[in-house]
């Protein structure tokens, strides 16, 4: 019965995380496409009227910060990031099991580690005023923005690496 | 303790957490943090990382890799590699060994919008095996040739082993693209070539006739399939010599890709919606490995290691080719245990600056890194079909369910063959790689 | 025991400045200190980040020493704008002896974090441009030139072209491919970025003083400074300051010959707008310091004081204006 529940349990959460991680990917997808968008705009502009969208080389490596970040969660979630597992093709599942463990374990530590060092960047950076070129867009907002992205990764990773959910349930893409 | 010896000891410590299945991002990160630190101090290392990941992300010229991966996506969800296949088939498809000849052709073409092997790969399978299955081609030529054929995924421009390089070597990636174009034509005339020999002494692996199509297939299947070449076209020429830069090719790609699917209704908002998961998720694996990687090249310079290594090589008493050869024979064996972007991104910091030291053909630096970036792409291209890890091999496997794998292996192995030819081709010919660098930029 | 210095920046070690200046510097350095200090160099950006990123590896030891522009972080250093404000410096070591007194006055508490070796300028700024290119005025209609620092983005605006961003490395390629019709550097950055096989057309202006020019800093992190020795902190004391920031000045300047002669070489139109037209410039180039004054007051800053000491220390050095 308490096995039993665990699982639901288990399943619930991972549903959560994963429809989590869709919709941040979905954001980061809008922005790429909107990145895109922005840029044909701007040659259509420079092209006819000499008058290309001010700051888009700026905006293109904002957005695109920001998007990259909201991909890490689906990625980890899906079991998308590369390993190399032809040293370990005659483990058992169990052993297999726990190394995965492990390994989301260190991608837990790696995204805590990079997203709170980001945040105290994002600090400093803000107090120091450093804003982009030619928009003057702060730079600390463009920190900011990616911080989500890095934080949901890191839970999924961690819950994960806790054994909380599964780490190698792939999605398909149909 | 010297930082030799701590840089020994991180990259054995990586080399661990790799084998124990630690995402190769992850592992790279830990080894170069740890190495970092020991060498510089942790407190030196908590300050990097406070705008590691601002730097890594945040970059012009990296964004072209979601947007390349979203057009392909594109593309795929509104079956354009079908109407590619039609096309080559309708054309070709009647000689001995036609339908896999048009399917070479077809990968090629979904190659030149599509940035990856695994996408080209999986993609024209899907659209190709069946056809094969049903003309009575044996599983081994059918399932050879898409692993293959996909291998044009990153031969072409758009690539992204060739972006990521282009980052790395900081190199321009217009010229690299313009670079690699002999290279991939050659590719795909060799492995045709390949194709007719093998069926010349086997022909049983084909269907001894089949049927030409008729004018009006020929029209109809042509009239479908060119705004798919005139996207590529509008793209390339955009980037090679008119108006834009890559960043802004790969959009104007996308964003037409997207517009030919809405036209012919072969997308919906739901199905475009869906295209984005997988652009997301390749771009974030990309990502997370140039988080790592950036991580390790720095505790690699704090180390001085690579400068030392590049007088060493320099030192050695050997012909520079044999020093370049050396190289690429350590990328293929390294290509079987270790993924193609991870082998290119752990060793370039300490492959580059030795090629770019050695005299090879009195090429200036600029000349070096982009032929020696066509080479490494070349490498990596075989790494992708050759045994015992295959990557392209493992797509065709996991579509064509009932072939086993060592069957895809045989049917490989005309196109292995071909490939030794085509690096020492390249290796011995830099023209063929430079020629077309010099009519642009 | 020896104590290592790092030093990172973001041009290749065959450039001018890291050529010319850095590496002599540290190899002064290294001799004056009789083998206790030992000097690595990392050009081209290999200690990772990006180059606006420079001052904080300063700053925070991940660099001991780092040569940068505070212009690469908009709006974080506004003191030191006031020396890329239009027509107000000159050639470079005339405006980098200048830099270092006003640095002295001026600039020690925007710089407190770190310690500051030398400060300089680089030379005369000039527009490099397709084509006829810019023969009076009215030529920069329509025009979209990449300008280096916000400042100067403001200046290209005022003369009626259209400022595009875009990082230095990608700036050949957009170049060749039109996504922009010229850029404005000085002759030095020319060479490595290939800027005269380009554009057909370069346009200087008359008198001593420039269109443009850019600060640059060669800063050291505090805490590996105060760690060293009485007698360790006197060798690089003796390598800091006035003459320092001379020598940088004097390199950059030697830097733009050779951009210029390559220019001459490929007979490309090398236009010097006369003193008539120059001073229409400077007219058209007035609201963008009435605007740089208003965005001071904003700060809490007399940016027309500012001003006025950075004209009274270029007369000082470069004589008066003409
Ligand atoms: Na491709
Ligand atoms: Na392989």
């Amino acid at each position: 019965m308490a096995e039993e529940q665990r699982t639901v349990a288990r399943g619930r959460l991972h549903e959560a995380l994963h429809k989590l991680a869709v919709w941040f990917a979905y954001a980061g997808g809008a922005i790429v496409a909107a990145i895109g968008i922005m840029s044909a705009i701007s040659i259509i502009g420079r092209t006819l009227w000499a008058k290309p969208i001010t700051g888009d080389f700026e905006l293109v490596e904002i957005g695109i910060a920001v998007a990259g970040s909201l991909f890490l969660a689906y990625c980890q979630i899906t079991a998308g990031n590369i390993v190399v597992d032809i040293f370990t093709i005659r483990a058992s599942d169990r052993a297999k099991a726990a190394m995965d463990c492990f390994g989301a374990l260190l991608m837990a530590g790696m995204f805590i580690l990079v997203g709170w060092r980001c945040a105290v960047g994002m600090t400093e950076i803000r107090h120091s005023g450093e804003t982009s070129m030619l928009m003057g867009f702060p730079i600390w907002i463009g920190y900011v923005c990616v911080l989500p992205g890095i934080a949901l990764a890191a839970v999924t990773a961690l819950a994960q690496g806790l054994g909380l959910i599964g780490v190698s349930e792939r999605v398909s893409h149909e | 303790m010297s930082k030799v010896e701590i840089i020994s000891i991180v990259s054995t410590g990586m080399m661990v957490l790799i084998a124990l299945r630690v995402p190769l991002g992850a592992s790279m990160f830990i080894a170069g943090a740890v190495g970092y630190a020991w060498i510089v101090g942790q407190g030196a290392l908590l300050n990097y990382l406070k705008g590691l990941f601002w730097a890594r992300f945040s970059v012009y010229d990296l964004s072209v890799i979601p947007l390349f991966l979203l057009m392909g996506q594109f593309a795929s969800v509104a079956g354009f590699s079908r109407s590619l296949f039609r096309a080559a088939n309708a054309w070709i498809g009647w000689v001995k060994g036609g339908v896999a000849h048009a399917a070479i052709i077809a990968c090629a073409c979904f190659g030149a919008i599509s940035g990856s092997s695994v996408a080209t790969a999986a993609t024209m399978s899907q659209v190709v095996l069946p056809e094969m299955k049903r003309l009575n081609y044996s599983d081994r030529l059918a399932t050879g040739t898409l692993a293959a054929g996909g291998t044009l995924g990153i031969l072409l421009p758009p690539s992204f082993i060739l972006i990521i390089y282009s980052f790395l070597a900081e190199q321009s990636i217009i010229k690299l693209f313009a670079a690699a174009v002999v290279p991939a034509v050659l590719a795909m005339i060799l492995y045709m070539a390949s194709i007719s020999i093998y069926l010349w002494l086997w022909p049983e692996h084909a269907p001894e006739k089949t049927v030409r199509a008729s004018r009006k297939e020929i029209v109809e299947a042509t009239l479908e399939a060119w705004p798919i070449a005139a996207i590529f076209l509008i793209m390339f020429t955009g980037i090679y010599s008119g108006w834009f830069t890559a960043t802004e090719g790969a959009a104007v790609g996308a964003s037409s890709t997207l517009l030919l699917a809405i036209l012919r209704r072969k997308i919906t908002f739901k199905s475009a919606l869906s295209a984005f998961l997988p652009a997301a998720q390749a771009s974030a694996m990309i990502y997370t490995m140039l988080l790592g990687a950036a991580m390790m090249n720095t505790a690699l310079a704090v180390s001085q290691v690579p400068a030392d290594l590049s007088a060493w090589a320099n030192s050695l008493p050997y012909h520079p080719l044999v020093i370049v050869g050396g190289f690429l024979i350590l990328f293929v064996f390294l290509s079987c245990v270790l993924d193609e972007l991870a082998m290119m991104l752990l060793l370039l910091p300490v492959v580059l600056p030795t090629i770019i030291g050695l005299d090879l053909f009195g090429l200036t630096a600029e000349y070096k890194a982009i032929w020696f970036g066509i080479l490494m792409l070349v490498v990596v291209s075989v790494g992708l079909i050759a045994p015992p890890v295959g990557l392209t091999v493992y797509v065709v496997a996991n579509i064509a369910k009932n072939v086993p794998i060592g069957e895809i292996y045989r049917g490989i192995m005309p196109f292995l063959l071909s490939d030794i030819v085509r690096v020492l081709l390249l290796l011995f010919f830099p023209i063929l790689t430079l020629y077309l660098v010099r009519f642009v930029g | 025991q020896t104590v290592t210095l790092r030093i990172h920046q973001f041009l290749p070690a065959q450039a001018p400045v890291p050529r010319n200046f850095i590496a002599p510097w540290a190899k002064k350095v290294e001799e004056e200190s009789k083998g206790q200090i030992k000097v690595e160099l990392y050009p081209s950006m290999q200690l990772g980040g990006t180059p606006p990123q420079l001052f904080d590896q300063a700053r925070d030891g991940i660099a001991d020493i780092v040569w940068t522009l505070p212009g690469y972080t908009a709006g974080r250093f506004p003191r030191t704008e006031a020396f890329d404000l239009p027509f107000i410096a000159g050639n470079a070591e005339q405006s980098s002896q200048a830099a270092w007194e006003y640095y002295e006055k001026h600039l020690k508490d925007e710089f407190k974090d770190v310690k500051i070796i030398a400060v300089h300028t680089h030379g005369p700024g000039l527009l490099h441009v397709k084509g006829n290119g810019v023969q009076k005025l009215e030529d920069m209609k329509g025009l979209k030139l990449r300008g280096p620092t916000r400042v100067v983005n403001q200046l290209i605006s005022a003369l009626g072209a259209t400022p595009v961003g875009m990082p230095v490395p990608a700036m050949p390629d957009a170049l060749s491919k039109g996504v922009i019709d010229g850029t404005v550097v000085p002759w030095e950055v020319t060479t490595p970025l290939r800027v005269a096989e380009l554009v057909q057309t370069h346009t200087q202006f008359s008198g001593n003083r420039s269109l443009y020019v850019t600060f640059f800093i060669f800063a050291m992190n505090k805490a590996k400074y105060d760690s060293l020795s009485p007698e360790l902190k006197k060798v690089i004391d003796n390598n800091s300051g006035a003459a320092t920031s001379k020598w940088v000045g004097q390199v950059m300047d030697q830097g733009d010959a050779p951009g210029l002669k390559f220019a001459q070489d490929r007979k490309n139109n090398i236009v010097t707008l006369d003193a008539k037209e120059t001073q229409r410039w400077k007219e058209a180039a007035k609201p963008v310091i009435a605007a740089w004054v208003a965005d001071m007051k904003g700060k809490g800053i007399d940016g027309e004081a500012l001003i006025k000491d950075v004209e009274a220390l270029m007369i000082k050095y470069a004589g008066a204006v003409k």
